[in-house]
């Protein structure tokens, strides 16, 4: 549920330039100064080894039903509860991180290369073709990426491979924007001058000096869509068009707990989005902390 | 750079000078002005109706030419080929493309969007019929952000560093990375199975409750002209939830921009300069810093309102609150193409209106927008 605008103050400075400090320092000097972002990449990374360790010995099938044991309250048995069949809340939620992890890094990736590639590619070529990418581009950023990437998925079917396309189709004309900024501004840098007159050929130049310090800010943005396309494609499988049941995923374990808001069984869908609200405030605090890191670099 | 992925706030001209003072031009200036703003707002209108075109083309693209035949997902896998064919000519899809796409733009020109598979109503009617209540969610919705939001953004800036400040950044770090999905069902069992403060997400009013007689469409002003206080009150209990649950998600762009834009004026040289002549902090917040923080602001607010859009068919699925949002929810699950065409359109619609209606306002807020 990303709201375009947020990324606007994705760039805030922090008055790391003015120390004079090694790479290594710097970064000791971020880690300190940005708690959030140090807490929010332990939590990602811990998230991460949990879904990948934990499964390995807490072997409850997160797909094994037992209707004899539903809607149980979180105990030493089941330490989150039971959803309505009886399936091991814990149990779906390790699992469905993976899935949701899988999801994020594959939208944020592509839409990441795909973005600043053509970005790249329309900022320092400009002309006709340039003109044509960001028409569409601008089209593009003018409907909110989450319908977008609704009417996409309803259109193809709900497999997670099309929700990952819609999601990375939805969020490049972001990247793009972005990095063709940043080429534009930076072409005509005085160290991309100096490249130039010391007789490096254009796409040295571009290959060399120019692309690799446009691609930052895009780093940045790709932190903070991670966070985004977990929200989204929770919603989309809350809305029940993203992924199918009864795989674990964690907008549809909201979905399916929500019948029952009304007779008080309140885990079965509080665990989930709380693990939905986790990871991506920590995604937000990583990218937070990445566009500090960065500016000071 | 802060606003790298905005659109261009405004065009700043040559006459950077004629800011915020109120200059009052000479009469041959302003003449020359309003025909610079016509040829503004021409310029606007038309590149409106051009995104609005590429949009319905978009659309066409969407339903008809990605893989996936609608007439196929209707009626689902296992429909034999002869059924297939007979739903493929009864939806027209055995029709060339330019010519399904003429029917398809020619009917959207003149408001019509064909019919609804399910309600086997006019899509354009049942989407006018449920406007108003997404209208009436968004309004509240927004009132309430912008109240909660702005203040408390400009006063960060103003404080920047305090308790406040990071009180109020990291409140908006929570609600930009908040499920809203998840948000409404929190308040929905708190405040309404719980607490029992507020009615349950059954909609804009009770069973029992008769809607006030329709003049605006909004039950919360209709009961009020209808003078009936007690219908009033209810109507506002059952907007609460969902109105405030899209708050919160509201909430953080706005007091981030709010913020951010205020940081960066406070900063200016034009501020510095008043400060340094001894105008009270008062004083340069109303001369200078308010009006020129509202561009921002603005962008972001179209921004935010065009979200809404996306965030109604979540909200009002979770309160069953009958909207646009709900209609979209309910065509999508059951696959009524004519129904989620329409409504996409009507998104694009409303942004492009609302976009263009914040640039026509930055001309109004704005001088440097009208002469540049």
């Amino acid at each position: 549920m990303a709201i375009a605008g947020q990324a606007a103050d994705v760039f805030e400075s922090l008055d790391l330039q003015s120390l004079e400090l090694r790479r290594g320092e710097r970064l000791m000097v971020a880690v300190r100064q940005n708690k959030l972002a140090t807490a929010g990449l332990v939590v990602v990374v811990l998230t991460l080894a949990l879904s990948l360790i934990v499964p390995l010995f807490y072997t409850v099938d997160p797909l094994a039903t037992h209707p004899d044991q539903g809607l149980q309250a979180p105990s030493a048995s089941h330490l989150l509860g039971t959803d309505t069949f009886g399936r091991d809340i814990l149990s779906r939620i390790l699992h469905a991180a993976r899935l949701d992890f899988e999801i994020a890094f594959s939208v944020a990736g592509i839409a990441l290369i795909v973005g600043t590639l053509l970005g790249g590619l329309a900022g320092y070529a400009g002309g006709l073709l340039s003109d044509l990418v960001m028409r569409i581009v601008d089209l593009m950023l003018s409907f909110p990426a989450f319908i977008l990437a609704l009417a996409i998925t309803v259109m193809l079917g709900n497999r997670v491979l099309f929700v990952i396309a819609a999601l990375a189709f939805a969020y490049t004309p972001y990247f793009v924007r972005l990095t063709r900024g940043e080429v534009l501004k930076l072409r005509d840098a005085e160290y991309a001058d100096a490249a130039r007159v010391v007789g490096n050929p254009p796409w040295r130049v571009a290959y060399r000096h120019v692309f690799p310090n446009s691609v930052a800010p895009a780093i940045v943005l790709g932190s903070i869509v991670l966070g985004w396309s977990i929200l989204d494609a929770s919603a989309l499988g809350f809305l029940g068009i993203g992924i199918k049941p009864p795989t674990p995923e964690w907008g549809t374990m909201v979905a399916d707990g929500s019948a029952n808001i009304s007779t008080g069984q309140w885990w079965t869908w509080l665990f989930p989005g709380l693990a939905i609200l986790l990871v991506v405030l920590s995604f937000n605090w990583v990218g937070d902390g990445l566009r500090n890191f960065l500016r000071s670099a | 750079m802060g606003e790298a992925l905005l659109p261009p706030p405004a065009v700043v001209g040559e006459n950077d000078c004629v800011g915020m003072i109120g200059i009052a031009l000479p009469r041959s200036l302003r003449i020359h002005a309003s025909a610079q703003m016509s040829r503004y707002l021409a310029r606007r209108i038309a590149l409106a109706v051009l995104t609005l075109w590429l949009v319905t083309l978009a659309v066409f693209v969407i339903t008809n030419i990605l893989p996936g035949n609608p007439a196929l997902v209707r009626l689902g896998p296992f429909a034999t080929k002869e059924s297939l064919h007979a739903e493929e000519v009864r939806m027209g899809l055995d029709k060339p493309l330019q010519q399904r796409y003429w029917t398809f733009l020619s009917g959207a020109i003149r408001g019509d969007l064909g019919t609804s598979f399910k309600t086997e109503r006019p899509v354009a009617s049942d989407l006018g019929d449920r406007l108003p209540a997404t209208f009436e969610l968004a309004l509240a919705s927004t009132l309430l952000a912008c109240l909660t939001g702005i203040p408390l953004g400009f006063l960060a800036a103003v404080r920047r560093n305090s308790r406040l400040d990071h009180l109020v950044r990291s409140l908006a770090g929570f609600s930009a990375s908040m499920p809203i999905f998840w948000l409404g069902l929190m308040l929905a069992f708190v405040f309404a199975y719980q607490l029992r403060w507020a009615p349950g997400p059954v909609g804009r009013l009770g069973l029992e409750d008769t809607p006030p007689p329709s003049v605006t469409g909004l039950y919360t002003i209709d009961s009020l002209l209808a003078g009936n206080l007690g219908l009033f009150a209810k109507s506002l209990e059952y907007l609460a939830l969902p109105a405030i649950t899209l708050a919160i998600i509201e909430f953080a762009p706005i007091a981030k921009i709010a913020r951010s834009s205020m940081l960066e004026i406070l900063d200016t040289e034009y501020v510095r300069t008043s400060r340094a002549m001894g105008f009270s902090g008062r004083q340069i917040f109303r001369q200078d810093a308010f009006r020129n923080s509202l561009i921002p602001l603005l962008t972001m607010l179209g921004i935010v309102l065009g979200y809404l859009l996306a965030g109604n068919v979540i909200v009002e699925t979770v309160f069953s609150w009958p909207g646009v949002g709900q209609y979209a929810y309910g065509a999508v699950t059951s696959n009524d193409f004519n129904a989620i065409q329409g409504f996409i359109l009507l998104v694009a619609t409303v942004y492009v209106v609302l976009n263009l209606a914040i640039d026509l306002l930055y001309a109004v807020i704005d001088p440097r927008v009208r002469l540049g």
